[in-house]
């Protein structure tokens, strides 16, 4: 058989061969890590660089807006944030726009939480030990309305949100009280960081900017990353993680090794097989087209003798 | 067996009878498909909407004492405009009704007005306005060249690829045609940036699974 002949027999390739390819590929890597590196890039910097000149003490807005689908490319960002929110001395509200964004704004706080505990530094372990809920902390979980929801809550935050998750009035807790007196406003919040699974996410923040007037950035899925680009570019976002290598970027940032570093290995092994899928399978319809011409004109010829 | 035995088990499971799909349609895959929509049905309808939505933010602004959250300060005074979400929500109720169903096309109509009023003034306010003055480049840049050819590119690609979809001349000439293909070339560019955006979101998905499936629930990673 000639390698022709091979190349093009790959058109009838049972599917679930690709299958079984990519499930070892994406397997591998995580039972016998290969460690490639992960060098941060310009836009998750920015994002990092964006938290980290926040003054001590400030409050930041965390919006979960995805569900659990998405969760393997916005929650290792959403722990690393908030690793990194603890240990700057900030104070993360967190909100979602997506309806399971309360039940993983909680799941993100658990392991953030528990990144800090089992740390070899006794200071992030100090700082765990000291977090208190309402006070360090908040969640103020789901609410549905998209734009007319942010909206509502640039004029005043409490009033789509009367209590927290907890079902504890919010205007009564620690975290939203300030050292002046002054009532609690969306002009405390530092910065609003969406984690963006779909719609109801950065874009409407975008889109009610004129309203809140807070700096913005997003950690978004991959297939987001094109269209929020034009964000970045416009400056109307500071600094944005992309997907899986934009969370790992962030987690290298902040000095964590989680989920999304530990996925870079697979991710990348994947991408390999599916260039040289796509490479083989163009040489074989290549093939396949020459080998059916052959075919075709010997046909043909045969029948004229 | 824990709780959390259980849930990591029951997780595993249901992952594995959805992967089973990729051998072929089977009894477990619809299994577990059935489940998952019935369990994420009332889920949304009952924790979700009633604990996060409706007692907070309806049921307790009408009647604080009875729906309000408890803490300390008086119980604030019912706010009697809530009447209307409220008469509005029990509008959508009428579409259980074939009879009645154009009752619920009030509610329908509101929240599609104001959402689409609302989102048009902000998508060009807050989205077409700034790329617009984004896309108004210097087209020379003194010392540097780099900087130059990118606004070239930027300037003349929103141009050709505009000019693609104006269908209003025929792409004919050399000119045009020029235009035509270069704004087409840049867009399959683009369309090859999102398909390769598309395939890392679907992979990294299924990182989560393996994640899961070799660390929580066989532990051997």
């Amino acid at each position: 058989m000639t390698l022709a002949e091979r190349l093009a027999g790959l058109r009838h390739l049972d599917r679930r061969w690709i299958f079984l390819l990519l499930a070892l590929t994406v397997a591998l890597p995580m039972i016998r890590p290969i460690g490639l590196r992960v060098v941060p890039g310009e836009a998750a910097t920015r994002f990092y660089t964006a938290i980290d000149t926040l003054p001590a003490g400030s409050r930041f807005m965390i919006s979960f807006d995805y569900e659990p689908g998405s969760a393997p490319e916005l929650q290792p960002t959403g722990v690393a944030v908030l690793v990194h929110g603890f240990r700057r001395g900030l104070k993360p509200v967190l909100v979602g726009n997506w309806a399971l964004g309360g039940e993983l704004a909680d799941q993100a706080l658990r392991l953030a939480r528990g990144v800090l505990r089992r740390s070899a530094d006794p200071h992030d372990r100090e700082i765990e030990a000291g977090l208190v809920d309402g006070k360090d902390f908040v969640n103020l979980g789901f609410k549905p309305g998209g734009v007319i929801h942010l909206k509502n809550m640039a004029k005043d935050i409490f009033q789509p949100y009367p209590v927290d998750r907890a079902g504890r009035r919010a205007p009564g807790l620690e975290i939203f009280r300030n050292a002046d007196g002054r009532g609690f406003s969306m002009a405390d919040i530092g910065l609003i960081v969406s984690l963006t699974g779909g719609n109801h996410g950065i874009d409407d923040y975008v889109y009610t900017a004129g309203e809140h007037h807070r700096p913005l950035a997003a950690a978004c899925t991959s297939i987001a990353i094109p269209r929020l680009q034009t964000y970045l570019q416009t400056g109307q976002m500071l600094g944005m993680a992309g997907g899986m290598p934009g969370a790992a970027e962030y987690e290298r940032l902040v000095g964590i090794r989680g989920s999304a570093t530990a996925g870079i290995d697979s991710q990348s092994m994947a991408h390999l097989l599916i260039l040289s899928f796509i490479l083989l399978g163009n040489l074989s319809w290549q093939a396949g087209r020459r080998l059916d011409a052959a075919s075709s004109e010997s046909g043909a010829e045969g029948e004229r003798a | 067996m824990t709780v959390e035995m259980l849930t990591t088990w029951t997780g595993a499971a249901m992952t594995l009878c959805i992967f089973s799909f990729l051998w072929g349609d089977n009894r477990a895959f619809r299994f577990a498909e059935n489940l998952f929509v019935g369990a994420s049905a009332g889920y949304y309808a009952s924790t979700v909407y009633v604990h996060s939505v409706l007692r907070p933010l309806l049921l307790a602004r009408l009647w604080p004492g009875l729906f309000g959250a408890a803490g300390p300060g008086p119980v604030p005074d019912a706010e009697v405009l809530f009447l209307v979400p409220l008469v509005l929500g029990g509008l959508m109720l009428f579409r259980l009704s074939p009879a009645k169903a154009w009752l619920s096309r009030v509610t329908v109509g509101f929240y599609l007005g104001v959402g689409t009023g609302l989102t048009v003034v902000y998508a060009v306010q807050q989205v077409l306005v700034p790329q617009i003055r984004k896309a108004i480049t210097p087209l020379w840049v003194a010392g540097a060249p780099w900087t130059t050819v990118s606004n070239w590119i930027m300037t003349f690609g929103t141009v050709a690829c505009l000019f693609y979809f104006f269908f209003s001349a025929e792409h004919r000439g050399r000119l045009r045609s020029t235009t035509a293909r270069f704004g087409i070339t840049l867009l399959m560019i683009g369309f090859g940036a999102l398909f390769g955006a598309a395939v890392m979101g679907r992979i990294s998905i299924l990182i989560g699974r393996f994640q899961f499936l070799l660390s929580d629930w066989l532990g051997i990673w």
